[in-house]
């Protein structure tokens, strides 16, 4: 479950003078759902289009299934994508969109796309030309696409855009299943921080091409815990003191800031035996931040 | 790469754009076909008859003059010796055709360019040439089944408008028409590779229809003239280098000497825009 899929180093992307990716190092696990969030133009596309070889990186290199240069090219089909919008033949049905690809790999069974089909919930579009469909129809048909060989790493460039809650909803519960009936590892990128909060395992926040901040769903998770925040001058002396009072789940921020995410109700007690022990905390409140707040924290710092 | 071929394959034949270029192309071979005894006729008074678009030449004369436009000439047909090999023959000298298949095959080559297919298999794909090659191959394929299905249509629509069916000299019409079909596809190719490279669907189309009438032809007399002019460089004759000059130039019976020598300007001109094409793909990003 720990291997790392994707992987890269110093992967940077410029246009001119204009850097859309700067030295990303990213890690992804194999199994792994990966939010890949930051606001628009932050450099997510640019940066997914170079995982996914449509783009050459200007600096920097990236391994997929441990092969990096040019023996990526044997690993490129097992990765499937979905970059920007669906690219689907408007004029065509959702089956012939998907025969189309199928026969890159050498897939002429026309119940494989029927399978897909029926996996993306578009079993019963029959003869309708997905020029017709609806933007969710078109998005689930841009997945069913890219799954079009039995990838088993998928990279889906905002699919929840312009979605309804309810296509949100359903995209979602479809990526979850397929991650986890398929074994798939998927890159996922949005600029909706709670939305992916609900589907995956892992994040990274990229702004300005910059990666600011790579954490697991359990770090996020406590990032957005309910928490006693401590402002006080010496957090390694008040670690000591929660130790022994017995207090074990707390965080260090900085040279000031201290985290307590267990026994908040225990906060004047806290702060008494704080004082007792000569360490007066100049601030002292319980707080929970939201996910939005915590990534717009993070992207206006 | 067979794959990737016939994936194009399965693509370039399910494109609505191939009917309805198809319907035109035939309907136009009809109308020609249904035509051609009354352009016959009416060229006993005239030298030369246009059947289709607008005929110019450079300065008013007839010989060594650049042309353009689509121009077919039935100048010496004789209405009850009309041989099937010699109108499609001409068909395929004049730009008819070649302007219908530039049409589509600038179409087929930006779908998946504008539609973003592009980037659900560009990753995918082990090697990005294989993108070029399997183009190529599947306009290869297109460009024969048209000229067979335009072909059957011309001897079927001959049969009905004349009410017999001759087909000519196979031994002087099919080498010509085979040079004919080379030309066709190098020019071709060199249409997609510039619509490919222009990333333009529009400035595709309008290249490629703009120099399938002939007006390469216009802009290299333009240049042989700025040439002669300012650097004293006299009889460069640019144009005696152009695909459409060739097409309308060559007759049936050539030698085998210009023969070959149309072949291997037709070959040089698929190295060089292949070339042109491969670099692009691999070099550029996939938008």
């Amino acid at each position: 479950m720990n291997e790392i899929l994707l992987e890269t180093h110093g992967l940077t992307k410029q246009f001119r003078h204009y850097k859309a990716v700067n030295n990303i190092d990213m890690h992804i696990r194999r199994g792994a759902i990966y939010g890949f969030i930051g606001r628009n133009g932050a450099g997510k596309t640019t940066f997914l289009k170079m995982v996914c070889g449509l783009a050459n990186p200007t600096a920097g290199e990236y391994s997929i299934f441990g092969c990096t240069g040019k023996e990526l090219a044997q690993v490129r089909p097992r990765v499937g994508c979905l970059i920007e919008a669906p690219g689907i033949y408007a004029n065509m049905t959702a089956r012939d969109n998907l025969m189309i690809k199928a026969r890159l790999f050498g897939i002429k069974d026309k119940k494989y796309a029927d399978g897909i089909l029926d996996t993306v919930g578009l079993s019963d579009v029959g003869r309708k030309k997905a020029g017709h469909f609806s933007l969710g129809m078109k998005q689930r048909l841009g997945i069913g696409l890219a799954m079009v060989g039995n990838p088993d790493f998928l990279v889906l460039d905002e699919p929840i855009n312009g979605l309804d809650p309810q296509g949100i909803a359903e995209v979602r519960d479809m990526l979850r299943r397929l991650a986890q009936e398929r074994g798939l590892t998927i890159l996922i990128s949005s600029h909706i921080l709670e939305e992916l909060s609900k589907l995956c395992t892992d994040f990274g926040i990229i702004h300005k091409g910059c990666l600011i901040k790579e954490l697991s769903q359990e770090q996020l998770l406590q990032q957005c815990e309910k928490r006693l925040e401590l402002v006080l001058d010496e957090p390694e002396k008040a670690m000591t003191i929660l130790d022994g009072m017995n207090i074990h789940k707390y965080e260090a921020i900085d040279k000031t800031h201290l985290y307590v995410y267990e026994r908040l109700e225990d906060s004047m007690l806290i702060n008494r035996e704080l004082v007792t022990a000569g360490v007066l905390p100049r601030e002292m409140k319980v707080n929970q931040e939201e996910l939005e707040s915590y990534f717009l924290n993070l992207t206006s710092a | 790469m067979c794959n990737t071929i016939r994936m194009e394959l399965y693509k370039i034949f399910r494109m609505k754009s191939f009917f309805v270029l198809a319907i035109i192309t035939i309907a136009m071979v009809v109308l020609t076909a249904a035509f051609l005894v009354d352009d016959i006729e009416e060229n006993t008074q005239a030298q030369s008859t246009q059947i289709i678009g607008i005929n110019g030449t450079e300065n008013g004369s007839t010989d060594n003059s650049v042309q353009f436009g689509i121009t077919e000439s039935v100048e010496g047909m004789d209405v009850d010796n009309l041989a099937v090999l010699e109108i499609y023959g001409q068909h395929l000298s004049s730009g008819l055709f070649i302007l219908f298949n530039v049409i589509f095959l600038v179409l087929y080559v930006t779908a998946d360019i504008k539609n973003g297919y592009i980037k659900n298999i560009g990753g995918q794909v082990k090697h990005r040439s294989s993108l070029i090659w399997s183009k190529w191959a599947a306009a290869a394929a297109y460009v024969l089944v048209f000229d067979v299905v335009t072909f059957l249509v011309e001897a079927v629509s001959m049969r009905i408008s004349l009410g017999y069916l001759h087909w000519g000299s196979f031994q002087i019409h099919l080498p010509y028409i085979g040079v004919q079909v080379v030309l066709q596809y190098s020019f071709l190719v060199a249409c997609m590779t510039i619509t490919m490279v222009l990333r333009s669907r529009a400035f595709g189309m309008l290249a490629g229809t703009c120099l399938s009438m002939g007006i390469a032809g216009l802009i290299c007399s333009g240049i042989d003239a700025v040439c002669g002019r300012f650097l004293s460089i006299r009889n460069l004759h640019l144009e005696n280098y152009l695909l459409t000059t060739k097409m309308s130039e060559l007759l049936p019976g050539a030698g085998a000497v210009q023969i070959r020598n149309i072949l291997l300007l037709a070959a040089a001109y698929l190295v060089v825009f292949t070339l042109i094409s491969l670099v692009s793909v691999e070099k550029r990003d996939l938008l």
